[in-house]
């Protein structure tokens, strides 16, 4: 698949599956080894994990949960990837801006399914639960 | 300085002969208990792997030796805190080697370590009954040496004592003590050159960075093999904290891909054992290590 093509897979999976809002493309890419790699960012449902503090709301209705930034990457079974740790820096350092920690990770499967992992920058304690 | 400043560890490696005359080192060995106790407060834990030879099966309440990782050598050996001895003969030849005086020695030895031990013991059990005999009454101070003597041979004491003494089991080796026995011509460097070329045979040389790394934060190393990674890492001693981390062997920062079929197997088995899957790698020109926690989402 094309990275256009799972972008729109990934955005569409956030927002009409796990009823994400506000979900969007960056504008910012990363051209890497005959890719472009880009963000999408968007807000959770819910809170993802008890790590991170609610934004209060607007108008003091329901809190607001935080907005995640998301790379979405294809995996094969038999092709190789390129995702790499310098890879990974680079969309740190140059995607997102300088105090994300994290990054969700949207893996495509080759039957379409969609697996959501947290990367996080450096070694961190685990979430609490 | 206190003696534990200046004590160093002693590590003994067995060392195999193949048949293409290759050398391979054997797991890194400490028999010595006040060592282990010393490797505690360095953050290495090691594992202990001794048995009972009557019942081998008997495979959870295990004792010394403890065995370590190579990079815990690695690293011991590097801030100068070990002592590394290399030993080329087996068992078998070490047993042989041993000639009938130095056999006699050695039997004497062991002899009168258990006699000495034995006089203490039944010592401090007569002093301790006739303290108590003086709070309960039946003597005093100016009770005499013969009365105290008949009373303790009325009671058949002796034969109580002995049927009660604590038999003491060597705890470490003195064949292998015996300097003759290690290569000792050996330098610091020859042996670091030895260990790290045997390191580098099985493992990646980073990975023994990302080890140092995490050290370098705090965290307490075992092998992880049981949850999949190279390394299990704890915030502080194993037996306070559970572990966090599982590491990964290290990767190539530029040019090796991370499997994303093992980090999506290995995350989630880590994300429902509380653990972060963790890879890393060493970037060449800066020599600075670079992690990545993963975890699932919770979510897809």
């Amino acid at each position: 698949m094309g990275t256009t093509d799972i972008i729109s897979l990934v955005k569409n999976n956030l927002l009409y599956f796990q009823m994400w809002t506000e979900v969007e493309l960056l504008q910012d890419v990363l051209p890497w080894k005959e890719n472009t790699l880009s963000l999408l960012k968007g807000r959770p449902p819910h809170k993802l994990s008890n790590d991170t503090e609610d934004t209060v709301g607007d108008h003091g209705m329901s809190p607001v949960q935080q907005t995640e930034f998301i790379l979405p990457i294809n995996m094969s079974q038999y092709k190789e990837n390129f995702l790499t740790l310098e890879c990974l820096s680079q969309v740190f350092t140059q995607l997102c801006d300088s105090v994300t920690e994290r990054i969700l990770l949207a893996i495509i499967n080759d039957d379409g399914t969609i697996v959501y992992y947290f990367v996080y920058k450096g070694v961190r304690k685990p979430k609490r639960n | 300085m206190t003696e534990e400043d200046v004590r160093r560890v002693a590590i003994t490696i067995y060392a195999k002969k193949c048949a293409e005359a290759e050398e391979v080192l054997m797991s890194p060995l400490v028999f010595d208990m006040h060592d282990i106790q010393l490797l505690r407060k360095y953050g290495i834990c090691g594992v202990l792997s001794g048995t009972l030879p009557t019942a081998a099966q008997q495979n959870v309440f295990l004792s010394v030796p403890l065995r370590l990782m190579l990079e815990d050598v690695l690293w011991l050996h590097q801030n100068n805190l070990a002592d590394v001895k290399i030993i080329r003969q087996g068992g078998d030849e070490i047993i042989a080697g041993i000639t009938p005086e130095r056999g006699a020695k050695l039997a004497k030895l062991v002899e009168d370590r258990l006699t000495k031990s034995f006089d203490y013991q039944t010592k401090f059990k007569k002093d301790q009954h006739i303290a108590k005999l003086k709070k309960i009454g039946i003597i005093n101070d100016e009770t005499s040496a013969e009365e105290l003597q008949r009373l303790d041979k009325s009671n058949n004491n002796d034969q109580l004592i002995e049927s009660s003494l604590f038999i003491d089991i060597a705890d470490n080796s003195s064949i292998l003590k015996d300097d003759s026995i290690a290569l000792n011509s050996l330098s610091c460097d020859d042996i670091r050159n030895l260990l790290f070329k045997q390191y580098e045979r099985s493992e990646k040389m980073q990975t023994y960075f990302l080890y140092k790394a995490l050290r370098d934060q705090g965290y307490v190393l075992s092998p992880g093999g049981r949850f999949g990674g190279k390394f299990i890492a704890y915030p502080g001693d194993p037996l306070r904290f559970h572990s966090h981390l599982t590491i990964q062997e290290a990767i190539d920062y530029r040019s090796e891909p991370i499997d994303l079929i093992s980090m999506i197997s290995g995350a989630r088995l880590g994300t429902t054992v509380k653990k972060l899957w963790v890879i890393g790698g060493v970037e060449e020109e800066t020599g600075s290590t670079h992690f990545f926690s993963v975890e699932w989402a919770g979510f897809g």
